[in-house]
């Protein structure tokens, strides 16, 4: 007698995780169809009904195509597809209709048409049911383990799907996509792109899951301040002219249920992910070496800087995610590496190069410092040699040039003559170059107080300081500028290192190499203090100098290339950890005072709603730092005043403070300083959140950057409840 | 499906009905496919498919009645009872574990798609029927008609057949008989009522509604009528009349003018009786038409109108307000707590701001808290409330044991702490307090507030009525 066989692990996992997803699916359908669509019981009968007609018409089609399958001759059998049934149009078909449910009842609640939807993703997830319960158990050996299998991962995911909805309801949707995402990706060939997109969902989660405890940068603050108030902002600032589809992208998390100031970090959280996973695929491509891809996707994730960056919502991981997508993809076009993408080299020219033109428009559409890939093409043009090869490089460079122009071209120009007002050749230009004329970042290193090549060699070190702090952060009492042997010592090795890669390795790698000192030397001019500058520079780097180490080494060399790598992550690993530690431990004041139920990755928006809270309604307040004023509008229903910016014009604000239109639009004051005199005449409460010590003022201090705040006008005192007896 | 909409349904409505029961009930019967899958493969004999069968049979045919009939028996202090619970889901998991073993033991003789659309075309016909079915007892014939359906399929033997369609039957013919002394049990037993009479018990698509009367207590004063839905209380004639006195005749008469009012959920109509009285022009918005129809008609003491003095209209309120172009003076929202995800979103910042949207510039909205202001669910819902109206006002009664929030959409509230104080002084005989707008804030400035994306509150609430030990401080 012989033991009856038994279902594969993946099969198993299959089958239970798909039931797990089922369930997930089914709630937050459910929920939404609940918050969208109201609690009538109408609505929970239509979305089981057209769930279940859905499963009907899913095994149905399925029965009716392997009847058909079945009458071909035996000789001539249908074409056996690499793709599991229902994972390659009708899996990821159920996700997007999801997708757009949520976004469309978020955006017209109660509209029959979003209710519509809903119920259309809940028939297509049934019939999804229905064709995976027909399919597998023809390759299962006993029905019942495969019921069993799936039911068990049903009573998992209900029981954990309602438990995220009641907790934190957002993850719920996040789950229920990631896990329909992972298992249409599970049903089709993916070769060189599985391990790439494990290591990219796992920098992904953690991103999302360990955000950096501390203060917001102005790119994060302003994204979620215009996702809280649309009101306030006029088409111009929703398509910002630095990074017009940013916000618009980070939209969908918001409609999600993701706190604003979340829903920048997460799309950033996401599009790091992204990142990850491409600069994964180019190391191989590069080194042919996996261990070379995993090290670039390490250090990568442990960047102190660019989590850091990430993690507040800076918008420079999208921008990278774009823009390095389209330049991977266009060397894989032009066959100057492999990236071994399933079912990309296997497209028509027509549609790789159709499809690298939008993504180079919407590159440039998501951030404009993505314009600089045109350079790269240009020189792509102009430097490939032999000169037989050049002219297809010319042919494509200018085609895809061409139609990213045709495509992006018309958007940018209706910008800014639309919403911008521009009127002149002069003022578009004006338009999109805002922050260089407005003096706040553009500074040239000629023009700086030290002239001549000393200024150019200090230049150079204030930006090797913004790329080492992209990787290994800053720490308290570390110097603000790198010393001069550092740099160059860094900057040797790295020569060191590349100059193999470069000269016998793939011609992508000096394409590369190309975009990053492109980009670096704009940060020369351009907010060259800042990391978030250098950010795309340090990302291609890091993928080059991985690549480096462990191209085609002898074997005898082999192990030196492991154990530099293993001992730069170990270093990189402990100050990362570290630097998160502390960055914790800092916040530690805030929430002792306020003893919130889930602590915060924000303290300070924390503390502003308890500051919000304990002020009287009419208090006015003032803050000496505005981005302090953003977490009041995001938070709270309070405008504080920007003491800066007081009686100043918007000329003046613009010109002196360097404003942009929609920093304007949130900080402009509302009042003068002659209103607020008369406001402390009157005796209205008025109150001051500042950092700056002022000895003689009525004052608290608060447990974050040295932060006071000032009693400019004395409170009336707070009505105490009127008891009975 | 049948099985487990009535099985989900009486369970909820007897475990005190919060969203945790609800889920659990949900889950054990989703439990019994899982087991029945598991031994479909080991009880292949007849005869021990028979015995599972029996048992099956004989728990399904008694459900319908055994939930609330076991809980009255065996409650404890609580008003509910972890045995009962326990012997129920294992009853469950036997009944659903026995009809999911039919499946795989079928589908090896025949494809298993086939079976499936079978399976699956037979659960819309039983959605079909219970959405349209005009009454409960209607559905419960369809019910245990299916059990004699299924041994008739299962067993192909006349006799048996007959032995079961007569138990079905039987059950059927004496369930209304059966299920007024199991409600009479459940009541005296689990809420403390003397000598109960069910006056009323509906099954609505929403919720199981009872009327239950006590035994008069003298001659002089009327006997104490209560309204339950699911099994909860909503509305007691004698210590809980203060609530909708609270809720919306304070209010109501401190308001300078008097206009358009609307009350969210109907109840006993006592909040819209109070506001009729007073002058107002009130519209009732109750998503539960059958509560509306029961509560009008037994506790016409308690509301004293006819009918047609106020406009009724069946409807979720939060879809009401979002198309509803009118403003009001005066919205009372005397909504169940938040016990299940339904009624929280009822008490979200986002509700609140939909609230807000449709009041009069001197307009009020007055809310419960379901809790004291600074209680775990009563500082959740005045944090929400706080991010959504402009000045609040917390009344918290000692003789109602709650406290009630008071707000204005924009600017100032009509009447001020010192007038509400006064107000409150003249109905509650042990008192009370009354937080202004700055102490309201200050006391729930930690708070998190319910809102659609963090309904941790409805856990909170939900573990707190679940039969299980306290610990002393709870």
């Amino acid at each position: 007698m012989t033991a009856a066989p038994r279902p594969s692990l993946s099969q198993r996992a299959e089958a239970l995780l798909t039931g797990m997803w089922l369930a997930l699916w089914q709630v937050a359908l459910a929920a939404t169809l609940l918050r969208t669509s109201g609690a009538t019981v109408q609505s929970f009968f239509a979305l089981t009904a057209t769930w279940l007609s859905g499963g009907v018409l899913g095994a149905r089609w399925l029965l009716a195509r392997t009847a058909k399958d079945a009458a071909l001759p035996e000789k001539d059998p249908a074409p056996r597809s690499e793709y599991k049934v229902g994972t390659r149009l009708l899996l990821p078909a159920v996700l997007l209709l999801g997708i757009g449910a949520k976004g469309l009842g978020a955006a017209a609640p109660f509209s029959p048409v979003a209710a519509g939807v809903i119920l259309a993703a809940g028939a297509a997830a049934g019939a999804y049911a229905g064709i995976f319960i027909a399919d597998r158990s023809r390759g299962w050996p006993d029905v019942a383990r495969l019921l069993l299998a799936e039911n068990n991962g049903f009573v998992l995911g209900y029981a954990g799907a309602f438990a995220l909805l009641l907790w934190w309801a957002p993850w719920l949707d996040a789950l229920a996509l990631g896990v329909g995402i992972g298992l249409a990706l599970s049903g089709r060939p993916l070769g060189a792109l599985r391990p790439a997109l494990g290591l990219g969902a796992a920098a992904a989660l953690y991103y999302l899951l360990r955000p950096f405890v501390g203060d917001r940068g102005w790119d994060g603050l302003m994204t979620a301040t215009v996702l809280t108030h649309p009101d306030w902002v006029t088409t111009r600032e929703l398509l910002f002219f630095a990074h017009p589809l940013v916000i618009p992208l980070t939209a969908p998390l918001f409609w999600l249920g993701l706190p604003p100031l979340y829903a920048a970090a997460a799309r950033e959280a996401l599009c790091a992910g992204g990142v990850v996973a491409l600069g994964y695929l180019a190391t191989v491509a590069l080194s042919h070496s996996r261990r070379a891809g995993i090290l670039t996707a390490a250090i990568l994730t442990l960047a102190v800087g660019r989590w850091h960056l990430a993690t507040c919502g800076e918008e420079k991981e999208a921008a990278m995610l774009f823009g390095a997508g389209f330049l991977f993809l266009y060397l894989d076009h032009r066959e100057l590496w492999d990236l071994q993408l399933p079912a990309w080299r296997t497209r028509s020219p027509v549609f790789r190069r159709t499809f690298l033109s939008v993504l180079l428009a919407l590159s440039v559409a998501v951030h404009l410092v993505n314009a600089a890939l045109g350079v790269v093409i240009a020189a792509d043009m102009v430097l490939t040699r032999p000169a037989t090869y050049r002219r297809a490089a010319l042919r494509e460079g200018l085609l895809l040039l061409g139609g990213a122009a045709i495509l992006a071209g018309p958007f940018f120009l209706w910008l800014a003559v639309g919403p911008g007002g521009a009127r002149t050749a002069k003022e578009v230009l004006g338009y999109f170059f805002e922050y260089h004329l407005s003096g706040e970042f553009l500074s040239l290193p000629w023009q700086s107080e030290t002239a001549g090549p000393a200024g150019l060699g200090e230049r150079a070190l204030v930006v090797y300081t913004s790329a080492r702090e992209w990787l290994l952060g800053s720490a308290p009492g570390a110097a603000s500028i790198a010393s001069a042997g550092e740099s160059i010592l860094v900057v040797a090795l790295a020569a060191a290192l590349l100059t193999p890669l470069l000269r016998r390795g793939s011609p992508a790698a000096i394409r590369l190499l190309g975009w990053a000192l492109l980009v670096l030397g704009h940060a020369c001019i351009f907010d060259s203090g800042n990391p978030e500058s250098v950010a795309p520079s340090m990302t291609l780097l890091v993928i080059l100098g991985s690549a480096g180490l462990f191209r085609p080494l002898r074997s005898r060399w082999r192990w030196l290339g492991t154990f530099i790598a293993a001992a730069a992550l170990v270093g990189l690993a402990a100050r990362h950890f570290s630097q998160e530690r502390a960055a914790r431990q800092r916040a530690q004041g805030v929430r002792s005072l306020i003893e919130p139920a889930v602590p915060s990755s924000v303290p300070l928006a924390d503390l502003c709603q308890l500051i919000d809270a304990e002020l009287p309604r009419e208090a006015l307040l003032l803050v000496s730092d505005r981005l302090h004023a953003s977490y009041f509008h995001i938070y709270t229903r309070r405008r504080p005043l920007v003491t800066d910016y007081l009686d100043a014009s918007p000329e003046v604000l613009r010109q002196r403070f360097a404003l942009t239109s929609l920093s304007l639009r949130v900080y402009r004051p509302a009042l003068d300083s002659a209103a607020i005199a008369a406001a402390i005449q009157a005796g209205r409460p008025v109150y001051l959140l500042s950092s700056e010590p002022r000895p003689d003022v009525p004052q608290r201090e608060l447990p974050w950057d040295d932060l006071h705040l000032y009693a400019l006008s004395p409170a009336p005192p707070a009505a105490p409840s009127t008891a009975l007896p | 499906m049948l099985i487990q909409y009535v099985a989900a349904r009486e369970l909820s409505s007897t475990l005190f009905s919060t969203e945790l029961v609800v889920i659990g009930a949900t889950v054990v019967t989703l439990l019994g496919p899982s087991v029945g899958y598991a031994l479909s493969g080991r009880v292949r004999s007849i005869g021990r498919l028979a015995g599972w069968g029996a048992a099956a049979l004989l728990i399904q045919l008694a459900l319908p009645v055994a939930a609330r009939a076991l809980t009255g028996a065996l409650c404890d202090a609580t008003g509910t009872s972890l045995t009962a619970a326990l012997l129920l889901g294992g009853g469950l998991i036997v009944l659903c574990g026995f009809y999911a073993t039919l499946l795989p033991l079928r589908a090896e003789k025949v494809a298993l798609p086939r079976l499936y659309i079978c399976e699956l075309l037979g659960a819309l016909l039983a959605l079909l029927l219970i959405r349209f079915c005009p009454s409960w007892q209607l559905t419960l014939w369809a019910y245990y008609a299916l059990a004699a359906a299924a041994a008739h399929l299962l067993l192909r033997q006349a006799a048996l057949t007959v032995l079961v369609a007569g138990l079905a039957l039987a059950a059927a013919v004496f369930y209304p008989r059966l299920d007024a002394r199991a409600a009479r049990l459940y009541y005296a037993r689990c809420r403390g009522h003397a000598a109960p009479t069910v006056l009323a018990a509906a099954y609505s698509p929403y919720q199981r509604i009872d009327v239950v009367q006590d035994a008069p207590a003298d001659n002089t004063a009327p006997p104490q009528r209560t309204l339950y839905l699911d099994g909860v209380a909503h509305f007691q004639s004698g210590e809980l009349t203060l609530f909708p006195q609270l809720l919306a005749q304070l209010p109501g008469r401190l308001m300078p003018t008097r206009g358009p009012a609307l009350v969210a959920g109907s109840g006993s109509f006592s909040a819209a009786g109070h506001l009729q009285r007073l002058g107002y022009s009130v519209t009732v918005v109750e998503l539960d038409e059958k509560v509306a129809q029961l509560g009008f008609a037994f506790f016409t003491d308690a509301h004293k109108l006819r009918p047609g003095q106020v406009q009724v209209v069946t409807d979720d309120i939060r879809r009401f307000l979002s198309h509803t172009k009118e403003r009001y003076q005066l919205i009372v929202l005397d909504v169940p707590a938040p016990y299940h995800l339904q009624t929280a979103l009822l008490h979200t910042a986002s509700f609140y701001r939909l609230v807000a949207a449709h009041l009069l510039p001197d307009g009020v909205a007055a809310l419960s808290l379901c809790d004291d202001l600074d209680g775990p669910i009563g500082s959740s819902i005045a944090a929400a409330a706080a991010q959504s109206f402009s000045e609040l006002q917390v009344l918290a009664s000692e003789a109602l044991g709650l406290s009630i929030l008071y707000a204005s959409a924009q600017g100032a509230l009509p009447f001020s702490a010192a007038a509400t104080a006064a107000a409150l002084a003249e109905c509650d005989s042990l008192g009370g307090q009354v937080y202004g707008d700055t102490n309201t804030r200050s006391i729930i400035r930690t708070a998190q507030p319910l809102s659609e994306y963090d309904l941790s509150g409805v856990l909170a609430l939900s573990r707190q009525s679940l039969p299980l030990p306290r610990s002393r401080s709870e």
